[in-house]
């Protein structure tokens, strides 16, 4: 093995070497970060937000405590007071410790009137730890935040359609594709 | 007067923060996140960023992952083991706060152990989320003042 | 608590020959190398380990214990954490012994997608086991490649399901949603190019003498050992034990497609690095006849156990008729999933990925537990490393292919 001549011209460790060369001349992949945006795919898995009603201008809850109940960290909290006449359920306060969340998305694929979502932004590192609590009105305004770069005017989000599954396991409103008007 | 220390200031900030040097602390999940904000797609590099696996030759933690009570001690003895200045950043839900682990075996969140600068959420963050906890650590390096010679912050151990 | 020193085994220090005397030294939890957290005392004569005591426990999060205090739907999100390089597998095994309790069963499209991902994470987890490998022996060229290409794939996991780690996309009774076209036209385009990939890094490496030298020869264990020792998966089958669960206890849509299993021979470093780049292929195989083949209809059934269930109800009969599901879930005295116990078990991209499920009746796990590759396979590693020297013990960790989050749970 030690005399070959493929051994002795060095043939394994030039053929890696070339391998190097070629790909030095490729185009890098490198995306430079803070100039280039990247480009994320549509319910990507990001930071949460409640949606604005386009109607009434408030938030879509319902305190039907779904999400409460499903959510594997426990990291959302809700208040809710009941109007004494109507008996409707109205939330009071809403918070998400979203230092605790672990983005499953199961909140946004329960609530029945499509209340809450995982927004594709991803950049909100904070230097304290009480500026991640999300209260309702810090989630409203993420929600603004998000919606003026989205590009399309109607914003749906897969986990709401959940093409595929039978639609029997979905919840009522959200056998046809829910989807909200954002831009005019 | 003012002036010329602020220019000091600015210099020495520059300094720091352009070549942060980061002590691999990956224990879970984020760690692999982590790894991959060093490689080729997002590239640590060009901003000054190269881990280095002595705490004595580094300037911030990244702590990157669920941190244990077993593991607490380890950790404490690596954070007083980096020299002044340095920073720590807390990578991911379960270094910020327990995260999804509420047990009997988990710390709920690394400030805990050792005071935190930064905290990135995500679980795990993109990679580029990590970059922006990054850049955000070197916004707050730029803005101290006086922190050399003898008004550097030395803080003890609590 | 006190650890158990190894100077309680009569090893004899003497002054006077320090070259040769044993001494003992702790290769700590912080690795600089990304095994995870796993602390090794080594005893050393020289260069030479004499003896070896691998500590875990560094990473237990209490993970089978939290999994009884939560739904079973809830505990999915949890076991992506277990081997987090490759998540879409062990999500399955978890799906898989639910399914095999309660005695459902996905509909087609659902398997031949979930056997789909698992193959593409199998593809991830052994590019990174490839990176970290070939970088803790001195190749960072194979590092930077191999992050290029699963880069890609975790594009694609998060065009499918929105994240790219911790998916939690195996649902209990099929998958959570189904995927769009052009995601399973790119992943059919990038098959041939990933040929062309693992051909880059064969290239780089295994004809390579300093390869050869560092891994031809080390950390050998024999066939026997290697089933005595209770190793599964791409270590076993490095000493020419042919063993694949995906042959021997078929599950999702593995009957339908074919694949071969690679074997190696002597079950030394080179064998099981040759076996991993052959798997990659055959998965690459699984993969285009997956998305060749895969028929039309829904991707999860109607019985499947999940976040909201009134048809579920009605299948088992549950009494809480006017509560909803989930308050049923949690509710103790509901009997709601058949009692028994069921160990099942899939191929993760590291050995046999086992879950026993104990279920009381209730909607929570009486018990969960994980029977982890990595731990058993960190029980071989005092046999694989007596007599090597410590630039070896890197190699045989990395060939060994543990992962802390796995092994401590």
């Amino acid at each position: 093995m030690r005399l070959k001549p493929y051994y002795l011209l060095f043939r394994d460790l030039i053929g890696g070497l070339l391998i190097t060369l070629r790909t030095f001349f490729q185009r890098p992949v490198t995306v430079q970060y803070p100039r280039e945006k990247v480009t994320l795919y549509p319910s990507f898995r990001g930071r949460h937000a409640l949606v604005r009603d386009p109607l009434t201008g408030e938030a879509r809850c319902v305190a039907c405590l779904k999400c409460v109940q499903v959510c594997p960290s426990r990291c959302i909290e809700v208040k809710y007071e009941v109007d004494a006449e109507t008996g409707a359920r109205k939330i009071t306060s809403y918070t998400i410790e979203a230092l605790r969340c672990i983005y499953c998305g199961y909140c946004e694929e329960v609530c029945p009137v499509g209340a809450i979502v995982l927004t594709e932004w991803f950049e909100y590192s904070v230097r304290k730890r009480e500026d991640a609590f999300f209260t309702k009105e810090k989630l409203l305004q993420n929600w603004d935040q998000f919606v003026e770069r989205y590009p399309e005017k109607v914003y749906t989000n897969k986990f709401w359609s959940l093409k595929g599954i039978p639609e029997v396991l979905k919840p009522a409103p959200k056998r046809e594709s829910m989807c909200i008007k954002v831009k005019e | 007067m003012e002036l010329f220390w602020g220019k000091v200031d600015e210099l020495i900030n520059w300094a720091r923060a352009g070549s942060l040097w980061p002590v691999t602390f990956g224990l879970a999940c984020c760690a692999i996140e982590m790894m991959a904000a060093g490689a080729a797609r997002n590239d640590l590099d060009r901003f000054g960023i190269i881990f280095r696996a002595s705490p004595r030759q580094a300037d911030c933690l990244i702590v990157a992952g669920t941190l244990t009570y077993k593991m607490a001690p380890v950790l404490r003895r690596v954070y007083d083991q980096m020299s002044h200045p340095r920073w720590v950043i807390a990578m991911g839900s379960c270094a910020c706060s327990g995260g999804v682990f509420r047990t009997y075996a988990t710390v709920q969140g690394v400030d805990q152990i050792v005071p935190v600068d930064i905290y990135v959420p995500g679980c795990p963050p993109r990679p580029e989320a990590l970059i922006e906890g990054l850049l955000e650590l070197k916004k707050k390096i730029r803005e101290e003042r006086k922190n050399w010679g003898p008004y550097a912050r030395k803080e003890l151990s609590f | 608590m006190p650890e158990k020193s190894l100077a309680s085994k009569e090893y004899v220090y003497t002054i006077e020959d320090p070259f040769f005397s044993p001494f003992e030294l702790q290769m700590g939890p912080q690795h600089p190398s990304t095994h995870g957290v796993l602390k090794l005392n080594l005893v050393l004569e020289g260069e030479r380990i004499v003896d070896l005591e691998p500590t875990v426990g560094f990473l237990h999060r209490g993970l089978e214990k939290l999994a009884e205090n939560l739904n079973y739907a809830q505990v999915l999100p949890l076991t992506d954490r277990l081997d987090y390089i490759s998540a879409m597998n062990n999500n399955t095994g978890y799906a898989l012994v639910v399914e095999r309790l309660l005695g459902i069963e996905p509909p087609p499209r659902g398997k031949y997608l979930r056997t789909m991902v698992c193959e593409l994470a199998r593809i991830a987890s052994h590019l990174l086991w490839l990176a970290t490998h070939a970088l803790d022996i001195g190749a960072m060229t194979v590092f930077l490649y191999c992050f290029r290409e699963r880069e890609r794939i975790l594009d694609f996991f998060e065009k499918i399901c929105g994240a790219r780690l911790t998916v939690s996309y195996p649902r209990i009774g099929g998958v959570r949603l189904d995927v769009e076209e052009k995601v399973l036209e790119e992943i059919y385009n990038f098959v041939p190019q990933m040929y062309e990939r693992i051909e880059e890094y064969e290239g780089l490496l295994s004809q390579n003498r300093i390869w050869l030298d560092r891994t031809v020869g080390v950390g050998v264990i024999t066939a026997e050992e290697a089933i005595a020792y209770g190793l599964t998966g791409p270590s076993l089958r490095g000493s020419g034990v042919p063993y694949d669960i995906r042959k021997y206890f078929p599950y999702d849509a593995y009957p339908e497609v074919d694949f071969e299993v690679p074997v190696g021979k002597n079950g030394d470093t080179y064998d099981r690095y040759w076996c991993r780049l052959q798997e990659m292929r055959q998965s690459l195989r699984i993969i285009k006849q997956c998305i060749e083949k895969l028929p039309e209809g829904p991707v999860c059934t109607e019985l499947s156990p999940d976040l909201d269930m009134p048809f579920y109800k009605r299948a088992f009969r549950a009494e809480a008729w006017g509560e909803s599901t989930l308050i049923a879930f949690l509710n103790e005295s509901i009997e709601i999933m058949p009692k028994g116990e069921l160990y099942s078990a899939v191929e993760g991209a590291k050995g046999e990925l086992g879950f026993y499920l104990v279920s009381d009746g209730t909607g929570r796990p009486y018990r969960l537990h994980i029977r982890a590759p990595s731990f058993i396979h960190i029980s071989a590693l005092p046999k694989l490393a007596k007599g090597a020297f410590v630039a070896d013990l890197v190699a045989i960790i990395g060939t060994l292919d543990i992962v802390m989050g796995e092994c401590d749970r």
